[in-house]
């Protein structure tokens, strides 16, 4: 029996769809008992979404009445529901639009970006934004999240192969320290740095005073940025034992007693700590609890 | 959302007229177990009056309140979040109290941001200290007074009393 | 039959983002026929506001996964220029490299995953149906791409959205053993990218791809970077041509806001940008492959400066306004990047140690442009003293092209009414041939709509 798979995109940049054609040649070996029956970016079929689809891939969060409509339609029909990626599976960098208020947002962007000459905010047949950046699991019920922005082609392949053959997969449990080449120190760090500052080589650049998100996040891409003497950004979420990638990071930071980088006021846990899991974030819950009112 | 908005305007806001003038604040104060707890137990079995609704965790040390206990709590709908430890250098596990104080900053920044400004407070004092830890109470109690209840809960009250 | 009736086919497929077709039909007549972008926005002009500029590069790249190579270096250059950094030669020959990458790889899918499919098996067109009947040839195609984004990996990090530009250079070098690999695939490469732009002048002067129904659309300007003339993906002048071809006008990238303003429109949401002087209709203008090469006098490597002769000489003018010429202008691309990607790989500079210098943060302004695979890309940010970006503002690739899209298509749709007008799956047969002219300009429509948004009724 084939298994019927489809993929589908929200509010997202395509990068997961990309690094689904990343797994390269293993991509044909993957295909060959299956049938792709709805993807937009690869095969020619149309709405309504087919029926009966043993698993559906949805990149992307939601962030407009279409997006929440369509990941309820696929519901529907899909048995297995994968939240592909940070953007669905934890909110992703759009997540930082919940930092301001939405009808602001399209504002500024339809009327107070540079080279606007006419100003006015698109309304025929374009879907409605919703106030919330939303992630998948907010709408519908996800039975498996691919964690990364995007996931790293491996693991895809890895999951994949494991669901074709009728078992469960399972994500890593470690953080990206787990798997990160470089050499920690016991001392603190004497100051916090900026990334456009030029590190040590080989020493862990937490250590050195950068902000580096991994022990807050989950392994699995062998940290890809680290041995590039980049500070892991957090694209891959929490790991099983952080209960909030944010303010676990931000705890980090009071034991480490430095308060302020050089110049910089931390004063955007958003961006710097939270950049694709504030929209699932504790304390984006408690705002949208307030905004309630 | 929506079932909210629905509803006509003045109702709410009468529930939350009615609810401003019963308003006594819940306020949720972590203690330590060496100095502040002493301190409040002090208050208590010295008759210092301090204000009611303020309910007292005991918790190993104020190093040991985790972000997520002050998060759940304001979820939970606490109008306010009391945390207090030992003197500097008088922790009993060295350093704790620095560090709490430390998180605590950061957390109210963040708190702030999102529309939480002001219902945290951190002191440090000692077992003997009862009277700052009511005066602590009492001015905190006050504090939150004048903002109002916890937004949060001010939801839960406004749907439920129609 | 007089009951106005709207009609909408979604989604459009084989293409990147999210994209539909309505028409509006009273009596038979066609009254409206849109294209719209209906990808949700994400708002990033706004968001990426407050956040430290040396992280812009990181952050800005997730406008797009296709061309995140692109965004994450024209969002590098605007950080650079406004700190007035100037990077090292060694960095500046990386991103060249990592841009081939992005090309090769953004190329390759476009020409062998999304478009040939309609030439080859118009059947069944999807990469899938390709690789069954030509195995070898969707092998081919895999491992060509996998080249481009094992080069992005090699520079950068990551295969989607790289890491390692930052203010003042880039994070390392280009290791050894990294290279040794990709030395090791590069003449592979070059043999399948040759015999993709073979292919396809094949198909064209065969006019087999005239059956999928192209549309010679109206002459428009055109806009691309060049250097000296030569044909340049990272740095350069801008230019826009008439046209006929004439020089409109040479400008460095931080003028762009002088000679090009954006409309908005009611019914997508896409930002059309235009030339200023002009107004939105005179001043429609194309950006991408074929707009570079119209542009470029000279292409830096020889094999494909031979292609692109070639191609000059057959549509016999210059520059070529026909959309099929873009696809033929993407294998041409597709060629050289992967010409000029080796000559980098054999050079021994990129391993030195030399690759980044300190900077300061200040408070500025900068332009960042570069040419992403669809077209030319421009980064505008505003900084404060301490580095902080204040103020964002992004012209993005494809949205240049979409309202000539619009154009072939509603024209199209003119022609095609009575079948879309049917039941499907006739009427789906007939939107068959409308989808690869939106294909031929390969637009990015995730990209196109980082930002906006939309509202009202619904
Ligand atoms: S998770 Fe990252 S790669 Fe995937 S759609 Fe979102 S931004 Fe793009
Ligand atoms: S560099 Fe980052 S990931 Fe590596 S050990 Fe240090 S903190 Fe962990
Ligand atoms: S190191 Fe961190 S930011 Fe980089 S890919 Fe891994 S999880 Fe993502
Ligand atoms: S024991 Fe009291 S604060 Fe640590």
């Amino acid at each position: 029996m084939t298994v019927r798979i489809a993929t589908m995109g929200m509010a997202g940049c395509s990068g997961c769809h990309i690094a689904l054609l990343d797994t390269g040649v293993e991509l044909l070996n993957l295909l060959k008992d299956v049938e792709l029956v709805y993807s937009y970016p690869i095969v020619d079929a149309k709405n309504p979404i087919p029926p009966n689809i043993d698993v559906a891939l949805i990149e992307g969060s939601i962030r407009t009445n279409h997006d929440k409509e369509m990941a309820k339609a696929m519901r529907k029909q899909a048995k297995f529901v994968i939240a592909f990626g940070a953007c669905s599976a934890h909110g992703g960098v759009n997540g930082l639009a919940n930092t301001f208020d939405a009808q602001e947002g399209v504002e500024y962007v339809y009327h107070k970006t540079l080279l606007m000459a006419q100003k006015q905010v698109p309304s025929e047949h374009v879907p409605q934004i919703l106030p919330e950046n939303l992630r998948l699991s907010d709408v519908v019920k996800v039975d498996f999240i691919i964690p990364g922005c995007p996931p790293h082609p491996d693991e895809i392949a890895q999951i994949i192969t494991t669901l074709l053959a009728g078992e469960t997969p399972k994500l890593s449990s470690k953080s990206i320290c787990d798997e990160c080449p470089l050499e920690r120190l016991t001392e603190p760090p004497k100051q916090l740095r900026r990334i456009h500052e030029i590190p040590e080589q080989g020493i862990c650049l937490l250590s050195q005073g950068f902000l580096c998100m991994g022990p807050a996040t989950r392994a699995g891409c062998g940290a890809e940025c680290t041995r590039r003497l980049m500070p892991c950004t957090g694209c891959r979420g929490p790991s099983e034992t952080v209960w909030d990638q944010g303010i676990v990071m931000l705890d980090a930071l009071a034991a480490m007693e430095k308060d302020e980088i050089t110049n910089f006021k931390l004063s955007r846990l958003a961006g710097t700590f939270a950049r694709y899991t504030y929209a699932s974030s504790k304390l984006d819950n408690l705002r949208k609890g307030l905004k309630k009112k | 959302m929506s079932k909210v908005k629905s509803k006509p305007k003045t109702k709410p806001a009468k529930a939350l007229a009615k609810s401003l003038l019963t308003f006594k604040p819940r306020i949720v104060s972590f203690c330590c177990h060496y100095c502040s707890y002493g301190a409040a137990d002090l208050a208590g079995t010295s008759k210092m009056s301090y204000p009611i609704n303020v309910e007292i965790i005991r918790v190993p040390c104020s190093g040991r309140v985790d972000p997520l206990h002050v998060l759940r709590a304001f979820k939970e709908g606490a109008d306010g979040v009391m945390i207090t430890g030992c003197l500097k250098d008088q922790c009993h596990f060295v350093s704790g109290n620095i560090y709490a104080e430390k998180r605590m900053q950061k957390l109210a920044k963040e708190l702030e941001a999102i529309g939480l400004g002001g219902r945290l407070v951190f002191e440090l004092m000692s077992a003997g200290m009862a009277s700052k830890w009511v005066e602590t109470a009492s001015s905190f109690y006050d504090q939150i007074l004048k903002l109002g209840p916890n937004p949060l809960k001010r939801v839960k009250t406004g749907v439920k009393s129609e | 039959m007089s009951n106005p009736k709207h009609i909408e086919f979604e989604p459009m497929t084989r293409l990147e983002g999210h994209a539909k077709i309505s028409l509006d039909v009273t009596g038979g007549k066609l009254n409206k026929c849109h294209f719209h972008i209906i990808e949700s926005p994400r708002l990033f002009e706004r968001f990426m506001e407050g956040i430290p500029a040396e992280e812009a590069p990181q952050l800005s790249e997730r406008i797009c996964g296709i061309c995140s190579v692109a965004h994450h270096l024209g969002s590098v250059k605007a950080v650079e220029a406004a700190w007035g950094v100037t990077p090292p030669e060694q960095a500046v020959k990386l991103r060249h490299l990592e841009n081939f990458g992005e090309f090769i790889h953004s190329h390759t899918l476009s020409q062998v995953y999304l478009a040939l499919p309609d030439f080859l098996t118009p059947e069944t067109p999807n990469v899938l149906a390709v690789a069954a009947k030509d195995p070898t040839l969707a092998k081919k195609g895999i491992e060509l791409r996998m080249f481009g984004q094992n080069i992005i990996k090699a520079v950068g990090g990551r295969m989607i959205h790289p890491c390692t530009a930052v203010p003042g250079g880039m994070a390392g070098p280009l290791l050894e053993e990294e290279r040794t690999k990709l030395a090791k695939q590069a003449p592979k490469a070059l043999t399948t990218a040759r015999a993709i732009a073979k292919l396809y002048f094949k198909l064209a002067k065969q006019k087999d791809i005239g059956r999928v129904g192209y549309y010679l659309s109206d002459p428009t300007h055109y806009l691309a970077l060049h250097n000296k003339d030569v044909h340049d993906i990272y740095e350069g002048t801008l230019r826009f041509i008439t046209p006929t071809g004439k020089t409109l006008h040479d400008f460095k990238p931080a003028d762009y806001a002088q000679y090009i303003a954006e409309n908005a429109m009611p019914y997508t949401t896409v930002k059309y940008p235009f030339i200023k002087e002009q107004g939105p209709e005179k001043g429609n203008y194309r950006v991408g492959p074929l707009a570079r090469l119209n542009v470029a006098r000279k292409i830096a490597s020889e094999e494909a400066q031979g292609f692109a002769d070639e191609l000059f000489e057959f549509f016999g003018t210059r520059p070529i306004h026909d959309p099929i010429a873009y696809n033929l202008a993407r294998s041409i691309e597709l060629l050289s990047t992967v010409e000029q990607a080796i000559t980098l790989i054999e050079d021994s500079s990129l391993q030195e140690d030399n690759h980044r210098i300190p900077v300061e943060p200040r408070a500025g302004e900068g332009v960042g442009v570069v040419e992403a695979p669809r077209g030319t890309l421009f980064h505008n940010y505003w900084t404060n003293e301490d580095g902080i970006i204040t103020k964002v503002n992004c012209v993005i690739a494809t949205g240049q092209n979409v309202r000539t899209i619009e154009h072939a298509v509603q024209a199209k749709a003119q022609e095609l009414l009575p079948d879309l007008l049917k039941p499907r799956p006739e009427s789906l047969n007939a939107l068959a041939k409308i989808e690869p002219l939106i294909r031929a300009y390969d637009p990015c429509i995730s990209c196109s709509v980082h930002m906006i948004e939309l509202i009202k009724d619904y």
